[in-house]
């Protein structure tokens, strides 16, 4: 672009773009803000208030109970856990895969569509399919005890939280999947070449070139995997001895005796300790650049 | 020019490794969707045999009779309709403004319309039912329309906006340019060259919509549940031939309507509906 044509963009810009005025912007805005002022931050202000109200006004008691409550104490330390387990397997599944496709000379168009096939069911699907496959005589199990040998007799992995932690690998690791596998296609292999051709073994190579340069991929993939197994209803409503994740619990609260309180302290929880690893994964990126 | 090192024959070992990994993935990927349609059809199905001994279709007539079921479809249906409707309208010029013209506190503003994302989903969900509940919308067809709409808003201002950086400005301009007013410019210019993305976010709208189940469940009423909420309960009844019908039957269009997205709009969008 010339300098001239450079002028007359701004000139055309300051014309009729810039001059829109201040109350026509609200205005086009304004549907969108109410509908996210009117059912997400009432709701969610709707929550914390239920978490702390009584008849004597504001109170920390149901704080207190959920942290001093092994039930809902054990379900925190288990949906965190259960969480961080499919992150680590998403991250490992998602580093071979990585790895995988990017030697490959046929198949990749294939991989790629298994890889996001899990985000195009519906999750309430997910999590039944899931359970199906993964039942004591399930598929999964036949693979294990019939076609691999690994397993003497069926595993009971539905129901349980290996079960959980298996389903949202299933269903979240695309996630980390999809990050990691554009990074390493973004990779400059001329580097890898570089330590390779200086006498670096095949593991070392990986070990330390290509895997530090993958670390922002693999971390901000993993947060999206983590997040999204931290909250999930379905999958635990449907496959998990359900109780013990914490969405669950909110939901039990509330169909098992109206506690709308309780259930509002556990979803209030859920959501700080979310906010929260957003907000550091936010500064650690802020942080960098 | 020096032979680049990965440029070896891998050894038979290294592609051997890599092709029982890959058939591996794939058996774990698609062995959930195959073992869901095979109960679909399955007359008999007994443990160790991998494959059922003998197929019928009895079981998706059995799924259309399942109480409610037709009824609940029809609920889904009208819900997604008029949460494509209403998602598109307010999404629209939002994402014009927030794409085109410069103003103060646009990232604030992003922000806010990326949160419903940030949180949990069942904690949005219990705030909405919470409030729901207090205005006496829960269990009302526009509760759960209302619902479904901040379930789909985030996604359908993310693709418009997207839309419109990408539709360049100065064709509007000229219109301007050239006495049209701003009306006509964004009515016979901007528009047109925004109906592919129009199309795509509302099909991407509409099956969100369609297969939306943890907000639905806490604000719907047996008269307003939809087809995941049914098939929830039927799952509950424990019949899984049927359940598995039923979750075909609701699979089959999600999965259609994304692989075209994905293949004619070629927009990398997934269902990637929460709860």
């Amino acid at each position: 672009m010339t300098a001239a044509a450079g002028a007359k963009r701004h000139a055309a810009d300051d014309r009729f773009i810039a001059t829109m005025a201040t109350p026509w912007i609200a205005l086009a805005l304004a549907p969108a803000a109410a509908i996210v002022v009117m059912l997400v931050l009432f709701p969610l202000g709707a929550a914390v208030w239920t978490s702390v109200a009584s008849a004597e006004g504001p109170t920390l008691a149901r704080y207190v109970a959920f942290f001093s409550t092994p039930r809902s104490y054990d379900a925190l330390l288990h949906t965190v856990g259960m969480a961080g387990a499919a992150t680590l397997g998403s991250i490992l599944l998602s580093l071979a895969l990585a790895l995988a496709i990017r030697r490959m000379r046929v198949g990749r168009a294939t991989l790629r569509t298994l890889v996001t096939l899990p985000l195009a069911v519906p999750v309430l699907i997910a999590a039944y399919a899931l359970t199906l496959f993964f039942a004591e005589h399930g598929l999964f199990n036949y693979l294990l005890v019939h076609v691999l040998g690994i397993a003497g007799k069926p595993l009971v992995i539905s129901y349980t939280w290996t079960g959980l932690v298996l389903a949202c690998v299933w269903r979240f690791f695309p996630y980390t999947a999809l990050v990691v596998i554009a990074a390493i296609e973004g990779l400059n292999q001329d580097i890898e070449d570089a330590a390779a051709c200086a006498g670096a073994r095949p593991h070392q190579v990986f070990l330390r070139i290509t895997l530090p340069l993958l670390v922002p991929a693999v971390i901000t993939g993993s947060v999206l995997t983590f997040v999204g197994a931290f909250g999930t209803f379905s999958i635990p409503l449907i496959m998990g001895r359900g109780e013990e994740m914490l969405a669950v619990v909110a939901y039990r609260h509330v169909t098992g005796g109206f506690d709308w309180g309780a259930a509002a302290t556990v979803v209030v929880v859920m959501a700080v300790i979310q906010l929260a690893l957003l907000g550091a994964y936010r500064r650690r990126l802020s942080g960098r650049s | 020019m020096l032979a680049r090192p990965r440029a070896r024959a891998a050894s038979w070992l290294v592609l051997a490794t890599r092709a029982i990994f890959v058939a591996a993935f794939g058996a774990f990927v698609v062995g959930p969707i195959a073992v869901l349609v095979l109960w679909s059809i399955a007359q008999q199905w007994f443990w160790p045999s991998p494959l059922p001994s003998a197929y019928t279709l009895r079981w998706y007539a059995w799924a259309l009779d399942v109480p409610n079921v037709l009824r609940s479809l029809q609920m889904s249906l009208v819900v997604a309709v008029l949460v494509t409707a209403v998602t598109t309208a307010v999404a629209l010029p939002a994402a014009w403004v927030i794409g085109r013209v410069p103003f103060r506190g646009k990232a604030a503003v992003r922000a806010a319309f990326a949160l419903p994302l940030m949180v949990p989903y069942i904690a949005l969900g219990i705030g909405i039912a919470t409030v729901f509940y207090a205005l006496g919308l829960a269990g009302t067809l526009g509760g759960v329309v209302l619902a479904h709409t901040i379930a789909t808003l985030p996604f359908g201002i993310l693709v418009l906006t997207a839309a419109v950086e990408a539709a360049e400005p100065e064709i509007e301009e000229a219109a301007l340019a050239c006495g049209a007013s701003r009306w006509q410019a964004f009515r016979r210019v901007t528009l047109p060259m925004l109906a592919p993305a129009l199309l795509s976010q509302a099909v991407y709208v509409f099956t969100l919509s369609m297969d939306e189940f943890t907000l639905t469940l806490l604000v719907s009423s047996p008269d307003t549940a939809t087809l995941p909420v049914q098939m929830y309960a039927a799952i509950g009844e424990g019949y899984f031939q049927v359940s598995s019908a039923l979750a075909v039957l609701l699979l089959t269009p999600s999965v259609l309507l994304i692989y075209l997205m994905v293949r004619f709009a070629r927009t990398s969008l997934v269902s990637a509906e929460g709860g």
